[in-house]
């Protein structure tokens, strides 16, 4: 029955955009919750270990968990989710894009101009900047090429410099980012001066471990081994932990196939545009489950998991 | 600005060694051993090899 429905069904690309349509504009709340609210728990908890009110152990926790959360509501602003894409509020997708990678010491404008070059070009090995650690050989090369990418000689800083000569706006955007590095710059060898244990376990450990944890489950699990093409760039994946835990990673696809429609939208947007997946041709599209809206992705027919 | 900005680019890691990691060792060897000048003084020393290493090798990741 449900193969007369979709052979019946209309699946130009056309009716795909107006299906995909109707998941888009809306203001994401909840990432401007999640970045202004991880920010927050993370300069309480500077406040409560360097009071002694808490150990300095518990607050590298939270510091971890916080630092692993930074990035999404940043990313969010990168595609105005936070604004809707509505003119008047894009100060939002900036400022709360911005406070939110505090934690990782990032500057949001830079974050947002690679981003955009790794949408453009994803799997590129010239041109995408997420390649080195989105393509690794394992997911133990990817946790460490994330971290090594932007070294002197690291692709990642090769692609940028590439596309910097290139590409004036983009130039202008990593340039209008620098003055967030020098500001981490200074901030982090001023407080390492006063609170040098504090430093390295509230901030300098969290950032790297949360880059890694990003160079996984957003680059290598999605990308890994995979060609170019908006269909065909990101797989649907598992790694038998609830989604929940690796920022719905595992429905990446949605995202690369249509960038506008907010996270928290991408399992009913998927619901909706899977006969269109399937007929894509979407790796892992033909054992998206039915129901995704609070279905945690633990197992999936075939059981098929991210990377190479 | 621009000649702090090209000052950094040539010793940025340099600095954020002696300063950073220098502190972070010296606090480190401090919370091992007794306080003492010699032993804060090889925190930064420590610090001082580790951002020279990583401007002659290229290593941004200890920044």
């Amino acid at each position: 029955m449900d193969k007369l429905v979709e052979d019946s069904m209309d699946l130009s690309i056309d009716s795909e955009r107006k299906v995909a349509r109707t998941f888009t504009g809306r203001i994401e709340w909840e990432m401007i919750a999640i970045g202004l609210g991880q920010f927050s728990a993370w300069i309480i908890t500077w406040v409560l270990v360097v009071q002694g009110v808490i150990p300095l152990f518990v607050g590298f926790l939270i510091a971890l968990f916080t630092a692993c959360n930074a990035y999404l509501p940043s990313h969010a602003g990168q595609h105005s989710h936070l604004s809707g894409g509505r003119r008047n509020l894009l100060w939002l997708d900036s400022l709360v894009g911005q406070i939110s990678v505090i934690p990782l010491a990032q500057s949001h404008a830079v974050l947002k101009a690679t981003h955009m070059k790794h949408h453009a070009h994803t799997n590129d090995p010239e041109n995408d900047p997420d390649y080195f650690h989105g393509n690794a050989k394992s997911w133990i090369e990817a946790a460490i090429n994330v971290n090594i990418a932007y070294n002197a000689d690291g692709p990642a800083l090769k692609t940028i410099e590439k596309h910097s000569e290139e590409d004036p706006k983009f130039r202008e955007a990593i340039e209008s980012g620098a003055l967030w590095g020098l500001l981490f710059f200074f901030a982090q060898i001023i407080l390492a001066i006063i609170y040098p244990l504090e430093t390295l376990l509230l901030w300098w450990i969290p950032k790297r471990v949360a880059s890694s944890y990003l160079g996984i489950v957003f680059s290598y699990f999605p990308h890994s081994g995979l060609g170019k093409g908006r269909y065909t760039d990101t797989r649907f994946w598992t790694n038998k932990m609830p989604r929940f835990l690796n920022h719905s990673m595992q429905i990446h696809t949605m995202h690369h196939m249509y960038p506008r429609i907010c996270h928290y939208d991408e399992a009913k947007a998927i619901e909706a545009l899977k006969p269109f997946m399937i007929e894509r041709g979407m790796p892992g599209a033909e054992y998206i489950p039915e129901k995704l809206r609070w279905n945690p992705v633990t197992y999936i027919k075939e059981a098929y998991f991210g990377g190479r | 600005m621009e000649w702090l900005s090209q000052h950094l680019e040539q010793w940025g890691l340099v600095w954020f060694g002696l300063l950073f990691w220098g502190s972070i060792f010296g606090a480190s060897l401090l919370y091992i051993f007794q306080e003492s000048f010699l032993i804060s003084s090889s925190g930064y020393a420590l610090g001082l090899v580790l951002g020279l290493l990583a401007k002659y090798r290229g290593w941004s990741w200890i920044s």
